[in-house]
């Protein structure tokens, strides 16, 4: 994939934000839908029950459907630019029906290639995936 | 103890019709194949059941922990792709890794992808 051009690299800035896309809210439906599209057949997303058993109140919200609103608020953010890098650990469940809002900040931009510090946060405004996004230049 | 197990190379593709159902379903641009994409090729029941033997039990959930995407260049909708996939196994605290290369049968891999699942526990008798 191409490095970032010199252009863009002289435009962004350590501490430019990607500002705060809502996403969601994600219902039982939905999640259904996305296991269908996903191949995600893990029943604690789509069984209020299992999901008691599980500790929780609710189903969780598949971690997928949430990471993988990353890539169109990023590219919402700067079409210019090509994710190549997502890395995403899932620190809280997100229960059906609530949303995120998805947000971040640029970290680094060296080597042909721009760095985010790339977060959703829950309704209560916990952290609840937190990720690295590498980004280079749209091909 | 970890314990690795190759569990073998997988012919995979993302059809249009598959490609645009996702992205439709994850607030992605209806171009291409979205960026998370592949790891539906994860979701295979003969995977599930790898990871039932190597823990020794099915009497589990599945709580994905994290995921990584490594793209070294984007994949085309409706091409085959040869996947590479290895099963990893951690006790303490016990998880379970899929690791895998995605690419042209005979060339380099354009995407790297791992997931790790931390094993839950269910009570007796309420296997998923």
């Amino acid at each position: 994939m191409a490095p970032v051009a010199e252009s863009v690299q002289t435009a962004l800035r350590v501490g430019d934000k990607l500002p705060p896309q809502k996403f969601g809210p994600f219902d039982l439906p939905h999640l259904a839908r996305y296991a269908e599209v996903s191949g995600d057949r893990n029943p604690i997303h789509l069984d209020a029950d299992l999901a008691r058993q599980a500790g929780l109140a609710a189903p969780p919200v598949q971690g997928m459907l949430l990471m993988s609103t990353f890539a169109p608020a990023l590219a919402a953010w700067r079409p210019d630019l090509a994710l190549q890098r997502l890395s995403a650990k899932f620190l809280r469940p997100v229960l059906a029906g609530d949303s995120i809002n998805v947000s971040g900040r640029v970290v680094d931009v060296a080597g042909g290639r721009v760095t985010l510090r790339v977060m959703a946060h829950n309704e209560q405004r916990e952290i609840v995936v937190l990720a690295e996004a590498v980004l280079g230049e749209a091909g | 103890m970890p314990a690795e197990r190759p569990l073998g190379t997988f012919t995979v593709r993302a059809t249009a019709a598959a490609a645009a159902a996702f992205a439709r379903e994850t607030g992605n641009l209806p171009q291409g194949v979205p960026f998370t994409f592949p790891v539906r090729w994860l979701a295979r029941p003969d995977f599930l059941d790898a990871a039932v033997e190597m823990i020794g039990d099915a009497n589990w959930v599945p709580i994905h922990e994290s995921q990584s995407f490594d793209y070294r260049a984007p994949l085309a909708v409706d091409e085959d792709y040869a996947m590479t996939v290895t099963m990893k196994r951690e006790t303490e605290p016990s998880r379970i890794f899929l690791l895998a290369d995605i690419g042209p049968a005979d060339g380099v891999p354009l995407l790297t992808m791992e997931m790790m699942l931390r094993i839950v526990p269910l009570p007796a008798g309420q296997a998923a």
